[in-house]
């Protein structure tokens, strides 16, 4: 037993001594080498990566508000599969978690206030009590949750609100601005919104506006029976925080010119970019886009292209931490060199992004009727992909051009439409975000 | 006779019930309202709170943000963090004069000369009251400075707040969703002793009139007026609750309380309609059933007289054959002459009672009033020497006048009959004449028991005898009286019991017309 203790002390101790990891930021650019003489539009990636637990099985705590639909429409097998989601919630969750639930129909019931998960029993108790009954107060419910969560709200652990709905708001605000409003809000308190999407009915536009805007994640589930899983995803997720409170500063170069952000919400202002993050996850890369102009280069000669700081919040060490990088391009005479020089993962990204882009558009195209331009618009997008899997060599693109071919194919299909931009908005979403699920 | 009866009983039910259900009605109405506004001055003490709820998260945010543009520091760079860190701005602008100081240059969807546009409309803003003694104690910092909020309603709802600095006027455009959401989550989530969550509905309602946020989930048709309506303070002022009772929880008549009265008063109506049938029915067949006795009556009396003529006629026949010796022969025949006359007047009378043998009018001619008493006299004097009575006679002189002989010889004979039958006890009755104008009057007058008070005017009624015992063996119908006071009245003149110390007087007077001496 003695010897147990100590094994334990010590290996605490070497925690305690190893450097406290921090979060991997990689700025690259899609070309490194830039045909000299002219200017050109090309892409710089910004990643973050979060780090690794050092010590085994541990994480930031939770603080998170359960915000469950249970209108009218929710009756049968739809709320009871929610309540079985929750309850596995409260399963995964522990004591040093604070969890509450906030139900919703024509009226908004704070269930279980803010609370340490302690009485287990208690909560399953309470989720059983749940029925459905009247309309949707959507943003009441939301509200609620966040209002639970600022109870408690600190730097150190993470903050969310995962909300779950099976139709259209109809209670209150219900447009995709306004949510998209509240999400921006909450992003700002460092309280971010995952909206989970039950069924057809719901308003997809509105649910992925607010987890966009508040930088939570967005699911689409079909089958009721799906959602102990997603909910097991979204958990393991927030288990897996490691940052929080992320704020980027790029500052390009002279000469360079930011033009655009590539899927994510940013501020542009001269030579600064401000970009943000609610959160990183251990193990996963978010990455941001940039387009930029660069002027005409020399041959061999290097230009500075951005600086990048990042300042976060470390949920390991519970400290304010800051990282820099900065970039380069160079001239080169040879249009040969600068194809076999660029960076895969970058032209990679790029894709992803503008095949997002190519979606959106699509969607956008297919609700104003022209479904034929709407088909236009990701076959072609399709047949890029191909082209550009099949020049670097990669899988992921093959998958992505599969799938804008056969969206391309469904989306004259009336019947399908419904469920098809659903799955479509959650997909751009997911892609546009780097969701783990 | 029979549809009047009708009519009257019909109106006699539905009158009172009619009048019943309406002060029911009236009753009902009564409560109802006062109930009503009751719940209507709960509502207002539920609402007070509501009220005071949202008006705290207002103002609490309101003084967050006021302390915000106080401490700000004014250049470039904080203003830029501010609209980038603060939860509810979304943009921070700073205006000199007529100028925008910060942000340089204008972005968002807005074109220059409309954010421009707007930018003055603010300087126009609405200041708040300088702000409480009390809040001075806190500390803030440029207290007494002009701050405020603004409300723009085009292209959807903008909202600002605005501050008052020595270095310009600064302005925070409001992210309107968080702060809408800070409301929304101050209101309390349930409406406390909610008893029927489906029955009502307290809904706060934005300026579109769409629903905010609600307690209750009674949906609302779509012309029901709202209970109650309250207006919420600036920055809302567009906004306000309103609240939505369900007809079936009004207290009164709903639509249970309609049914329930409406069966009720079928009931009712139903059941008065079948009493109301039934005694139409029993009153008709009492009717028929007197209509056929007295039908009856009239039919055997008719065929009396037939008989009776012949017995007259052949008693005067064999009394004018009679040799003068045969004085009991005679009187015999006197009697039965007499008897049968007198059976002639109840037959008469029986007939005139059912109007089948009388006129409606007098049929008038000169006539001496006193010769037709002495006639009628003289057919009495039998009967009453049988029965030992003495029958006075003293003429007034009264002379010739229009009458109707018939009529009046009817109803002296029925006063003197009655006098006879009744009044035997006395001796003697009196019949007298005279006149005093403008009238010529007979009167009859007996020593007999008299009336009784309380019968002096019952024994002009139909059918109505004094006690029987005086009358045992005497017969008669009751109709005499009733008949002689209906005669006289048709003749122009009245029948009368006059006051009398012993025994009864009876006076009937008949107007005097064309009198001739």
């Amino acid at each position: 037993m003695k010897r147990l203790i100590m094994g334990l002390l010590g290996l605490w101790a070497l925690g305690a001594i190893l450097p406290a990891a921090e979060l991997d930021l990689s700025v690259s650019m899609e070309n490194p080498l830039l045909v000299a003489g002219q200017r050109h539009v090309t892409y710089m990636k910004v990643g973050l990566k979060g780090f690794e637990w050092t010590r085994d099985r541990d994480r930031a705590p939770l603080n998170v508000s359960l915000v469950l639909d249970r209108s009218g429409s929710m009756e049968g097998d739809k709320l009871e599969r929610a309540k079985d989601a929750a309850r596995f919630a409260v399963d995964l969750l522990e004591s040093r978690d604070i969890l509450s639930i906030v139900t919703y129909e024509s009226e908004v019931q704070v269930l279980v206030p803010a609370t340490k998960v302690a009485d287990k029993r208690g909560l399953y108790r309470a989720i059983d009590s749940i029925q459905s009954a009247g309309s949707t107060a959507l943003f009441a419910g939301v509200s609620k949750g966040a209002a639970e969560v600022r109870k408690f709200l600190k730097a150190d652990q993470v903050n969310r609100v995962i909300l779950l709905s099976d139709g259209l708001a109809n209670v209150g605000p219900d447009s995709p601005g306004e949510l998209a409003d509240l999400g921006a809000s909450l992003r700002r308190e460092g309280i971010s919104v995952t909206s989970i999407g039950l069924g057809l009915d719901y308003n997809e536009d509105l649910m992925v506006r607010l987890a966009q805007s508040s930088d939570g994640n967005h699911a689409f589930v079909q089958e009721p029976k799906d959602l102990a899983r997603i909910f097991h995803l979204e958990f393991k997720d927030a288990f897996s925080v490691v940052a929080r409170d992320v704020d980027l500063k790029i500052t390009c170069s002279q000469g360079i010119k930011p033009l655009r952000i590539l899927g994510r919400e940013g501020e542009i202002k001269g030579q600064e970019v401000s970009l943000n993050l609610n959160q990183v996850y251990s193990n996963q890369e978010k990455y941001f886009l940039i387009e930029v102009e660069v002027p005409e280069l020399v041959p061999n000669i290097a230009r500075s292209v951005a600086d990048v700081a990042v300042r976060y919040q470390n949920l390991q060490t519970a400290k304010p931490a800051v990282l820099t990088a900065a970039t380069t391009v160079k001239g080169t005479a040879s249009q040969v060199e600068q194809e076999k020089n660029r960076v895969k993962a970058v032209v990679e990204a790029v894709a992803v992004q503008k095949n997002v882009e190519a979606g959106e558009e699509a969607i956008r195209l297919r609700d104003e009727g022209k479904l034929k331009e709407a088909k236009e618009v990701l076959e072609k997008s399709a047949a890029g992909l191909s082209a550009l899997a099949k020049d670097l060599d990669s899988e992921a693109l093959d998958d992505l051009s599969a799938a804008a071919t056969e969206n391309a194919d469904k989306i004259e299909d009336e019947e399908v439409w419904q469920e098809q931009r659903k799955a479509m908005r959650s997909e751009q979403y997911s892609a546009a975000n780097q969701q783990s699920y | 006779m029979k549809k009047h009866l009708v009519l009257i009983l019909a109106l006699s039910i539905l009158l009172p019930l009619g009048t019943t259900f309406w002060m029911g009605g009236q009753a009902l109405e009564r409560d109802r309202d006062n109930v009503e506004r009751r719940v209507k001055e709960a509502l207002a003490v539920r609402l007070e709170v509501f009220g005071s709820r949202f008006s705290d998260v207002l103002e609490s945010t309101r003084l967050e943000l006021s302390q915000a543009a106080a401490r700000m520091a004014m250049d470039e760079e904080s203003l830029r963090d501010l609209g980038r860190r603060h939860p509810l701005i979304r943009q921070v602008y700073l205006l000199r004069g007529s100028e925008l100081a910060f942000p340089k240059a204008f972005g968002g969807t807005m074109t220059e000369s409309e954010r421009h546009h707007r930018m003055k409309s603010l300087l126009e803003g609405e200041p708040l009251a300088p702000p409480a003694p009390e809040r001075s104690a806190a500390g803030i910092e440029g207290e007494g400075v002009a701050e405020g909020w603004k409300t723009f309603l085009e292209q959807g709802t903008s909202l600002y707040f605005w501050k008052e600095r020595p270095e310009g006027l600064l302005v925070f455009e409001i992210n309107r969703g968080g702060l809408l959401s800070r409301l929304s989550a101050g209101l309390p989530g349930e409406l406390e002793n909610a008893s029927d969550p489906e029955g009502h509905a307290l809904q706060l309602l934005d300026e579109r009139r769409k629903i905010f946020f609600q307690w209750g989930r009674y949906e609302r048709r779509p012309e029901e007026v709202p209970l109650l309506i309250k207006d919420l303070p600036a920055p809302f002022q567009n906004w306000q609750w309103t609240y939505h009772l369900s007809p079936e929880l009004r207290p009164g008549f709903g639509a249970e309380g309609a049914w329930f009265w409406g069966l009720a008063g079928m009931g009712l109506a139903a059941f008065l309609g079948l009493l109301l049938w039934y005694l139409q029915r029993e009153i008709g067949r009492n009717l028929r059933e007197a209509g056929q006795r007295v039908s009856f009556v009239n039919q055997v009396s008719h065929e009396l007289k037939t008989p009776l003529t012949n017995l007259r006629l052949y008693a005067d026949l064999l009394q004018s054959r009679l040799p003068e010796q045969s004085l009991q022969a005679r009187e015999y025949l006197e009697i039965i002459s007499s008897e049968a006359e007198r059976l002639g007047r109840m037959i008469h009378n029986v007939l005139t009672f059912s109007r089948k043998d009388r006129r409606d009018r007098p049929q008038c001619r000169l006539t001496d009033w006193d010769e037709v008493c002495e006639a009628v006299i003289r057919s009495f004097r039998p009967a009453f020497r049988a029965k030992s009575l003495r029958l006075e006679w003293r003429p007034g002189g009264v002379g010739r006048l229009e009458c109707d002989p018939d009529w009046v010889g009817q109803i002296l004979a029925n006063l003197i009959s009655n006098a006879e039958k009744y009044a035997s006890s006395g001796g003697v009755v009196e019949v007298s004449t005279g006149r005093e104008a403008p009238s010529a009057w007979l009167r009859v007058a007996d020593r007999g028991p008299g009336i009784p008070a309380k019968d002096r005017e019952r024994i002009f009624q139909p059918f109505v005898r004094l006690s029987d015992q005086i009358t045992d063996g005497t017969g008669g119908a009751g109709l005499g009286l009733f008949i002689a006071r209906d005669l006289a009245r048709h003749h122009g003149g009245v029948l009368i019991l006059e006051d009398s110390e012993a025994g009864a007087c009876f006076r009937l007077s008949i107007p005097l017309i064309g009198e001739k001496k």
